[in-house]
């Protein structure tokens, strides 16, 4: 009998963590813990923006949807000014984030976050992503990558939905 | 001064900002794609269609091996002598011109077109050539129509374009010498078999086969073919594969299973048959850059006995197959390097890989591997276990055997060792002169300290600062980059090219923990389904190097380094594919603040 039951752990699966622990991991960090160094050298946090509904765009050099995302964006935030709407770099390397400045047109206020401590509070894996937080700071909508085709529509129907 | 006079004023002015276009282009393709520095190109603002860098990086780039841009400076220069002369009154000269001009637009014409179709950006230092090359069509005309060339005159010119020709490309190679990114791939490894391949052409036989267009055709070895195994066998396993296929690299360490097992009964032929139409034309589409050169190496390599050890090194490498590499590599096997450069300078490796690759385009082959077990014919996919079904077969087993011995095969690889239940914390390792102590499984943090031990759950959603701490906390450090690959690949690690990072460098151990090809049974990666997480520390027990350290690919990445500077992640997660979830995934995409549900670490330490 004990053969069957060292064959039956040999071919068990793997025991995963459990999965509770790992959606807790995936919840976002306090939104005060976070703060962003913006491109005119103010630091600005979350909560500065409280009472207006904003959108967190996290961008990097090396990310070739965001060359299409960050122009998109950049006219959509002229179309809404009663959103507001920051474009965060997470290069290592601002040069890298410059340089890709000078080639694409982004009329945003842009934070550089090359530590990625603003990034590491949010559990984001790929580029772009982006957050949309309601006029209370809550965060009501992330989305990974961006699709041409489908354009802002989503962050649209986001901001219209959010409180 | 006369229209003409003025025409041709204008366009020697015009060539010499082709001279200065090219050096400008050659000088950013050579640092870009060998120097292993992003520059910025001046006069070339990115958008979302204007990239020089891709135009000047890409495959057409260059033209049997040199920059097109180092081609158009000695043809620049030669057009500019003859614009001279034409201002001086040589007005035939006016008639070459002309000449270069329609072959300079035809050419424009064909690159633009590249250009747009295929690489989908546009470069406007190339199109400043091609407005130069028009002008060159059309300038000259003015005055007239020229009178015919004699053919003493363009002898002279022919002599003056060589001449130019040998200094640009003579100094385009010097000044691609002394940037080279991987100039110093050292040989630093002993880790690489140096068994010779078996004396002889390879056997002459042939076998029916029906390809995978439904079409009966005959495959038929050549003498010259790289083989292994029984020269006298009637069975053969025949592989067409490409070196930089990751498909390709998978599927030689299933056939090298094979080989293990029947390499006293069965014959075993490597073919060339890379992804790329420059030396294969039976594909349409240039899938892989180094893929032809890397063929004629492992051709040149096999010219000296050593195409199997150049093989195994290459596939390991894959990750740099570039020419200095190439070389490196066969070196490193035990190949004279004199003969080797003799070998790759001539056509004698070129045409045995159009040979392959053309007896696999009459195969009806459109993609790699392809594996032909007298005549029946495999995919990628396909395992030992499936393809020794059918050897056996061809071996004379019945059904039952047949079965019977493919589920031995399986059943030797996968099993691994249990880990012992005393199993230490962590492990005493030395690696050249440095001896360190390293976390036996990734680390788990309890009230702020890291753990090592069985059955935890790993740390996940750790920045690099807060692995640090951890580690300190528990009397311990972070691990250095340098000291966590040497464990990984079980060898010391180095930096040959010296800028700091080692995944661009040759693999001086294993590629994996465990062995050189990846093995699906062995580590938590290649998972991407949304259904799996991470597991418990332990529960992979062929996760292992052979100093006993668990879990260092796949899983979660793990935080390294030293400062805020060097800290990047390694091994990949549980979600990473299995060509990259190896010792030399360097994950610094993010900086040190970063955290996901990826990123964990594990602690190292001084020798006590």
């Amino acid at each position: 009998m004990w053969w069957w039951m060292l064959a039956a752990s040999a071919w068990a699966a793997p025991e995963m963590i459990p999965a509770d622990v790992f959606e807790a991991a995936k919840q976002p960090d306090a939104p005060t813990k976070i703060e962003f160094h913006m491109a005119d050298g103010t630091t600005q946090h979350l909560t500065d923006h409280k009472g207006r509904k904003l959108v967190l765009s996290f961008w990097a050099s090396w990310c070739g949807p965001c060359r299409k995302e960050l122009p998109a964006l950049s006219a959509w935030a002229k179309e809404n000014p009663n959103v507001d709407v920051i474009a965060v770099n997470v290069d290592r390397d601002r040069n890298m984030a410059d340089r890709f400045l000078r080639a694409v047109p982004v009329e945003l206020p842009i934070a550089y976050d090359p530590d990625a401590n603003a990034l590491g509070g949010y559990d984001v894996t790929g580029m772009p992503t982006m957050f949309v937080f309601d006029t209370k700071g809550a965060l009501v909508f992330r989305k990974v990558g961006f699709n041409e085709a489908a354009g802002l529509t989503e962050i649209l129907t986001a901001v219209q939905g959010a409180k | 001064m006369n229209r003409k006079t003025a025409a041709l004023g204008l366009l020697l002015v015009l060539l010499a900002v082709g001279v200065f276009a090219g050096g400008l282009m050659t000088w950013h393709h050579d640092v870009q794609l060998y120097g292993g520095q992003q520059v910025e190109l001046v006069g070339c603002q990115e958008s979302t269609l204007v990239s020089c860098d891709v135009v000047n990086t890409s495959a057409w780039s260059e033209l049997l091996g040199v920059p097109i841009a180092t081609l158009g400076i000695p043809f620049y220069l030669t057009m500019m002598a003859l614009a001279l002369l034409a201002i001086r009154g040589r007005d035939e000269a006016r008639a070459l011109l002309i000449a270069g001009g329609v072959f300079a637009t035809g050419y424009s014409v064909f690159l633009a077109y590249i250009s747009l179709h295929e690489l989908n950006y546009v470069c406007l230092w190339c199109m400043r050539m091609y407005a130069i090359n028009l002008s060159l069509l059309l300038l000259p005309w003015v005055g007239g129509r020229p009178p015919k060339p004699s053919f003493d005159f363009m002898g002279g010119l022919a002599g003056v374009y060589a001449a130019l020709l040998i200094v640009s490309v003579g100094g385009e190679h010097a000044y691609r010498s002394s940037i080279s990114h991987s100039s110093g791939v050292a040989v630093s490894s002993t880790a690489v078999k140096l068994d010779r391949d078996p004396t002889g052409p390879a056997p002459a036989l042939s076998f029916q086969v029906t390809t995978e267009d439904g079409n009966a055709r005959t495959l038929t070895l050549e003498p010259d073919d790289a083989w292994a195994g029984n020269k006298d066998a009637q069975v053969a396993v025949v592989m067409f594969a490409d070196l930089e296929c990751p498909f390709c690299k998978r599927t030689s360490a299933e056939v090298g299973r094979l080989m293990q097992t029947y390499g006293d009964r069965v014959l075993f032929v490597f073919k060339h048959f890379p992804m790329d139409p420059t030396c294969n034309a039976g594909v349409k589409n240039k899938l892989h850059r180094s893929a032809c050169v890397a063929a004629r190496a492992a051709v040149c390599a096999q010219r000296q006995g050593r195409f199997w050890a150049f093989h195994d090194l290459a596939y390991k490498n894959q990750h740099q197959l570039g020419d200095d590499a190439l070389r490196a590599y066969a070196v490193e096997v035990g190949v004279n390097g004199e003969q080797f450069d003799t070998c790759m300078r001539s056509t004698e490796a070129d045409a045995v890989v159009k040979g392959d690759a053309a007896a696999g385009a009459q195969l009806d082959i459109h993609g790699t591997p392809r594996i032909f077990i007298n005549g029946k014919l495999y995919r990628s996919g396909s395992t030992a276990e499936v393809m020794a079904t059918d050897l056996e077969t061809a071996l004379g087993a019945s059904a039952a055997d047949a079965a019977a011995h493919a589920a031995a095969l399986r059943e030797k690889v996968d099993s691994a060792p249990p880990i012992p239940a005393d199993v230490p914390a962590q492990r005493s390792v030395k690696f050249g002169d440095k001896a360190f102590q390293i976390d036996t499984f990734e680390a788990a943090v309890h009230d702020g300290k890291a753990v090592s031990g069985k059955h935890e759950i790993p740390a996940f959603d750790v920045s690099w600062a807060e692995a640090k701490s951890a580690c300190e906390a528990s009397g311990k450090r972070l691990c250095t980059e340098a000291e966590w690959v040497s464990v990984c690949q079980n060898a010391a690690a180095v930096d040959d090219n010296h800028n700091g990072e080692l995944a661009d460098d040759m693999i001086e151990g294993t590629a994996y923990p465990y062995g050189d090809y990846h093995d699906p049974q062995r580590c938590w990666d290649g998972k991407s389904s949304d259904a799996f997480r991470p597991v418990y520390t332990g529960e992979m027990p062929g996760c292992v190097t052979p100093t006993g350290v668990y879990d260092m690919t796949g899983n979660v990445e793990e935080w390294v380094g030293d400062s805020t500077a060097t800290a990047v992640l390694l091994g990949g997660a549980w979600d990473t594919s299995e060509d990259h979830a190896r010792c030399y995934r360097r994950n610094d995409s993010f900086g040190a603040g970063y955290s996901s549900v990826r990123t964990g670490f594990r602690c190292c330490a001084s020798a006590p």
